[in-house]
Order: structure tokens, then C-alpha cells, then sequence
């Protein structure tokens, strides 16, 4: 009984220690859009539509110009700058931005810990995501997908492989040590955005067009993002300066990745990677594109995390409890290249 | 001449200091949540075939399940010296995003730092359905995009009629503040809009509103009408109203239950001659009208009769953004809600 108070009074000193962290000062910030084209729409036939609950049908004439394919980005510059280039945070499949912001559990995010450690810090929308908007079904055919409420628990190794979900979170099965905050994954859930699957070239030209904007710079890719960040860094080898691929799903084309022989890469992979068939095929694609950058001369670090002693990470490296600590980590490996002051 | 030679220069010193953020932002905090929202169920759904990636293996989709929705995203920035003794929530327009209020279009700084600047905690938000808040499959109809040209006429950049495929051929209100040279990136700033979800967005604005407030609300546009409403369920925790071009008044059976909050409504330049605008506007004066009588208090304030010329709809993106800032922060610091 003594004990648990002692427990409880240390826990409660604590917190205001925590929410009275240093004052972030900017030397600016803002957002912008960026990329995107203004997409013709005509012969489509005049639809009914009801405008109101209730209403009657009214007339909808799809035909005429709208911008459409530009994504959106928004940046937080310190004041004290250390990091020597501007570092894009680029997020994965279904998501968006807020990915890098607050956890879902109230914690900082690696938004605020890297403009902490002094980067100038872009993170962005995607094409289609969030605040990037989306374009209508007469410009972009494909129907979009919608993730259902379960799905990220088993595919994102929170849980402990297929089964591991129920809608009663008492009876949820977490991977052993699991660092993601299951008791805010309804908070995540929030987060995610549909998605289309027949859209990676609008992605890809928008990010290129943010590159052309911003850079010389570092990326921060997750995911989908790494897939996709691949893909721009070997169109713009001169201007992305090195990248950080925080469990890349799928990498760039291997034919292409000798362009890369100057742009020094990190590729991180969280835990029980290998254990998920899912995951262990996303990382044997990112390795074999790692070889072929560095058969071209490029340098290519991988670090398994549970290797170096930091165990129970989810595919959401980010927003797992000890995201400050791998953070640390992508820092070390920032400062060893030569990009911090 | 030589004495408004230097006013001049010393407004234009003034203002680009702000505009280009030479002073520093001090933020205690900053960081970004999702509230409101709900679980569906879907159900008796057939089996898709997708393609994850083009050229690939088609996959077999099952849209059966649980899914959240509904859900509303907000991003906040508390200045380190707070001056705003209430939480400040922006909320955009239809269409729209938060994205309305940060940086604006020709590059300028926007509302949001301007009232961060001022030392306001501010929350700005993505309504449900918008931006970063995400949507579903569940919402009735269909989602509406703008088409490229529309803003042009009906947000008063121009005057009905003025819109041009070619840009050299659009014509503007005289005087007009709106940046006519980024419209392109305004557009870009658009999103799709459906118009059968309005229930779901109050609910969302209550479940934030119930989160942070007592709070200053400021509305714009669509939101205008959200405003009312949240204001209506909560009269109590929206302790003072900002609606800046509201495209709809409150209830006026609800007048009673919100007499204690003061409203400042806004309208910008040829709000009275445009014709949908002067439908709107007269709405909104007569709203004004019938709560004054029952002891409300409400100021409308028309730009143009207070010297503030050339403003469109998009009035926090207009050239003299900050000088309607000016007004509204002088408006809440009479109202006793900033130091």
C-alpha cells in the first residue's frame, strides 16, 4: 500500500516535468500546396443528385475544368537550426501527415522531436490524402479503399499474427512487448484516410514537384512512402541528399538504383519482421534494393532494431512508446553523415 | 504628402516584419488529435477484386466489417505568452479545410500565426468528412468538387459574369484584395464536399467543443452555420462568436438560450449588391435584428462602412488579411477576452 503511493505521488511529479518540456520556437511556419494540374471533364452526362436530406434531385453538371493531383505540405522551421538541409516527412498507405504529429496516445510525435533537434521540418499530404484533397470519380475512375477497423491491428504487428484481433479489447492478443499504445488504437484508427490504388504516378509527380520546391534535402520515408520515396530520389539524385526508410513496403526499381551511389540510405525495421510473411517480403524486397544501390556504389546502413537492443516495435515505429529512443537513433546516423551541425 | 509618405513606409515596416515571420514564434506546446467519431458495422457486402499495384495481382477485397468514422481532425499551437484567455477554434467553410487560415495563398502570413502572434491557444481544424479528418462510405449522396472557375463569381472576386478560361480575360470588383495572381493556388487548396452531412459535423464540433472549450469560436462561410448550431447545444462553452461571412444565422427559436454570448458577424466588400451575397448578408442582418430585440449581442460589421474596402469572401486570404485581424482582435479585447 505504501508502496503504490510512493508509486502513484512519483508518477504524478512526472507528468508536469513532461508537459513542461523546453518551448518549441520557430523561426517560421506555414503550409503550402504544391504540384497538381487542372484536369478537363466533359461528355459526362448531367447527373441528379440530392443536395439535401430530404431534398428533391437536382441537377449536377460534372463537365468543366478542376485542379486536381497537388498535395499539400507544412512546415515548422527552429530557430536554432542544426540540421544542415530541410527533412521531408512522407507518409505510408492510407494515411496521412498526422502520422509524424501526436500520438494517438498524447505523446510528442517525431514532428516535434526532430524541430526539437533543430531540422527544418516539411511534412506533407500525400496526392489524394487529408488536406492534398482528392479528385472526383470523372477524373480518377478507380473506387477508393477504406481499411476496416481491425485490419491494422494484425497487418501493422500490434497483434500477435491473423486471429490476434476481437472486437473486445480485453481478448486482443499483442505481440510479446508490443510498444504500440493498444490502449489508443482507436485513436489511430482516426487517423487513417481511403486510399486508391491506382495512383502512384500523381503521387510521385507532386512529391517530385515539392522536391524541385524545397530541396536539397534529407527524406523520412514510412511505408508506402518508402516505395514511393525510392522512386522520386532516383529521378532527383542530386537533390535528395540521403534517406531515411522506416520500414519501406517495397522499394524502388532495381534497375534505377545506381542512381543512388551518392545519396547515402538508412532502412530500419522494427520487431517480429521476419516472424510476419507479410512484413518478412516487404523486407527481403527493400534488402535486394539495398544491394543493387550498393552494387552502384552507393552506401546502404540497415538496422534491425530488436539487433541493436530495442525490441516490441509495430509498423508504426513512430508512434510506438519508445519512439523517442529510435528517433535518437535516426539522429545518430544523421549526424554520422555529415547533415548536423 | 510627406506625412503620409512616412505613415506609409512605417505601416509597410509594421506589417512585413509580421508578414515575413522576422519574429520568432514561441510555442509552449503544438500537436494534433482526432475527436468525435463513431464504429459502423457493414455488412452483406460482396467480395471485390482489387489491384494494389498497377500491373498486379488482382486481390480479393472484403468491404464487410468495422469501421471508424465521423471523426474530426484538429491541430493546436499554444503561444508561450498566452494572452487570449480562452482556447481560439477556427472553422473553415464548405469545400474547405483548415488550410484556409495558415499560410495564404500569394504566400502571406494567415490567421492562424497572426492570432498565434497575439498569444492565443489556437485549435484549427479539418470539419468531419474534410482534410485530414478522413471519410467514409457511409455518408448519403455524393461527394461535390468545385469546378476550377466557381469561386470566382460566387466568392466575390468578381462580379457575375467576370469568370474567364482566360486568365487575361477575368475581370475583378474594383479594388478587389483577393490575391487574383495565386486563384490557381487556392484552388489547389479545395477539397470534395458532400451536402448531406451536417448532422455529423455539428456532432464532431460538440465532441471537440466538450474537449477544450470554454473557447472563442470563429466561423467562416458554411461554418457559419456550425457555429449557430454548436452554439446553440453549448451556449454555455462558446463564450464569445466570431462569424466572418456566416452563410447562415442561428435559430430563432433558440434565441433565448444564447443571449449571453457576444456575436461579431463580418461581411466584406459588395456583400449587398452581389446577388447571392445580398440575399446571404440580409439573412444575417435580420437574424441580427431579431436577437438584438431579445437582448442579444450581436455586432455586424460591414468592412466597407468602417473604411476596409475590397474584400471578397475568402477574407482571411485577402491582401488586408491583417487588417480585419486588427478589427476582430480589438472586438474580442472590448469583449474582455485578451489581455
Amino acid at each position: 500500500m505504501r508502496r503504490g503511493l510512493i508509486g502513484m505521488v512519483l508518477a504524478v511529479a512526472a507528468l508536469p516535468a513532461f508537459a513542461a518540456e523546453e518551448d518549441i520556437v520557430l523561426r517560421g511556419m506555414g503550409s503550402f500546396h504544391v504540384g497538381g494540374r487542372v484536369a478537363e471533364v466533359s461528355g459526362k452526362p448531367v447527373r441528379m443528385i440530392v443536395r439535401q436530406p430530404g431534398g428533391p434531385l437536382t441537377k449536377l453538371d460534372p463537365n468543366g475544368q478542376y485542379m486536381v493531383e497537388q498535395m499539400y505540405v507544412q512546415y515548422f522551421l527552429p530557430k536554432q537550426r542544426k540540421g544542415k538541409l530541410p527533412l521531408l516527412m512522407w507518409h505510408g498507405g492510407g494515411l496521412t501527415g498526422v502520422t509524424y504529429e501526436t500520438t494517438p496516445d498524447g505523446r510528442e510525435g517525431w514532428l516535434n522531436l526532430f524541430v526539437r533537434k533543430g531540422w527544418d521540418v516539411y511534412n506533407s499530404d500525400a496526392v489524394e490524402r487529408g488536406r492534398a484533397g482528392f479528385a472526383s470519380s470523372d477524373v480518377w475512375p478507380s473506387e477508393p479503399t477504406f481499411l476496416t477497423y481491425a485490419d491494422p491491428f494484425e497487418r501493422f504487428r500490434i497483434g500477435d499474427g491473423e486471429g490476434s484481433w476481437s472486437p473486445d479489447p480485453t481478448k486482443r492478443k499483442v505481440l510479446p512487448g508490443n510498444q504500440f499504445p493498444v490502449e489508443a488504437y482507436d485513436n489511430y484508427m482516426k487517423q487513417s484516410v481511403p486510399r486508391w490504388l491506382t495512383t502512384d504516378n500523381a503521387i510521385i509527380d507532386a512529391y517530385i514537384a515539392l522536391v524541385d520546391k524545397v530541396c536539397p534535402c534529407v527524406l523520412l520515408l514510412h511505408s508506402q512512402g518508402g516505395a514511393l520515396g525510392f522512386k522520386v530520389a532516383e529521378q532527383r539524385p542530386d537533390k535528395v541528399k540521403a534517406i531515411v526508410a522506416v520500414e519501406s513496403a517495397t522499394a524502388g526499381n532495381l534497375g534505377k538504383a545506381a542512381a543512388l551511389k551518392d545519396t547515402p540510405t538508412l532502412m530500419i525495421f522494427g520487431d517480429y519482421v521476419d516472424q510476419h510473411p507479410r512484413w518478412a517480403t516487404f523486407k527481403k524486397i527493400d534488402l535486394e534494393y539495398a544491394a543493387a544501390v550498393r552494387a552502384g556504389g552507393g552506401t546502404v546502413d540497415v538496422i534491425n532494431l530488436p539487433d541493436i537492443g530495442i525490441k516490441g516495435n509495430s509498423h508504426m515505429l513512430m508512434q510506438d512508446k519508445n519512439n523517442a529512443e529510435i528517433a535518437e537513433v535516426i539522429q545518430k546516423w544523421l549526424v554520422g553523415k555529415g547533415l548536423v551541425d | 504628402m510627406r506625412r503620409l509618405g512616412i505613415a506609409l513606409a512605417l505601416s509597410l515596416v509594421a506589417g512585413s516584419a509580421l508578414a515575413q515571420g522576422k519574429e520568432p514564434i514561441l510555442l509552449r506546446d503544438m500537436g494534433s488529435f482526432h475527436v468525435g467519431g463513431r464504429l459502423i458495422e457493414i455488412s452483406g457486402q460482396p467480395i471485390k477484386e482489387v489491384v494494389f499495384t498497377p500491373g498486379g495481382v488482382p486481390a480479393k477485397m472484403d468491404p464487410n466489417g468495422t469501421y471508424q468514422v465521423e471523426q474530426m481532425y484538429v491541430q493546436y499551437f499554444l503561444p508561450q505568452n498566452r494572452k487570449g484567455k480562452l482556447p481560439l477554434l477556427m472553422w473553415h467553410g464548405g469545400g474547405l479545410t483548415g488550410v484556409t487560415y495558415e499560410t495564404k495563398p500569394d504566400g502571406g502570413e494567415g490567421w492562424l500565426t497572426y492570432f498565434i502572434r497575439r498569444g492565443w491557444d489556437t485549435y484549427i481544424s479539418d470539419a468531419m468528412e474534410r482534410g485530414r479528418s478522413g471519410w467514409s462510405t457511409t455518408f448519403k449522396g455524393e461527394a461535390v468538387s468545385l469546378p476550377f472557375g466557381d469561386p470566382w463569381e460566387r466568392f466575390r472576386i468578381g462580379a457575375p459574369g467576370s469568370w474567364n478560361a482566360d486568365k487575361v480575360k477575368r475581370t475583378t470588383y474594383p479594388g478587389t484584395q483577393f490575391p487574383i495572381e495565386a486563384y490557381e493556388q487556392f484552388m489547389k487548396q479545395g477539397v470534395p464536399r458532400w451536402l448531406t452531412t451536417d448532422n455529423e459535423i455539428v456532432a464532431a464540433y460538440v465532441a471537440l467543443v466538450d474537449k477544450v472549450c470554454p473557447c472563442v469560436v470563429m466561423v467562416h462561410s458554411q461554418s457559419g452555420t456550425f457555429g449557430y448550431k454548436v452554439l446553440e447545444a453549448r451556449p454555455d462553452k462558446v463564450k464569445a462568436l466570431v462569424a466572418v461571412e456566416p452563410t447562415v444565422g442561428g435559430d430563432r427559436n433558440k434565441i433565448a438560450s444564447i443571449k449571453s454570448t457576444p456575436i461579431l458577424a463580418i461581411y466584406g466588400d459588395n456583400a449587398r449588391d452581389h446577388p447571392r451575397w445580398s440575399k446571404i448578408r440580409q439573412g444575417g442582418v435580420d437574424y441580427a435584428g431579431v436577437l438584438k430585440a431579445a437582448g442579444g449581442s450581436i455586432d455586424v460589421v460591414d468592412l466597407p462602412d468602417v473604411g476596409i474596402k475590397g474584400n471578397s469572401h475568402m477574407v482571411m486570404m485577402d491582401k488586408n488579411s491583417g487588417q480585419v485581424a486588427d478589427l476582430i482582435q480589438k472586438w474580442l479585447v472590448g469583449k474582455g477576452l485578451a489581455e
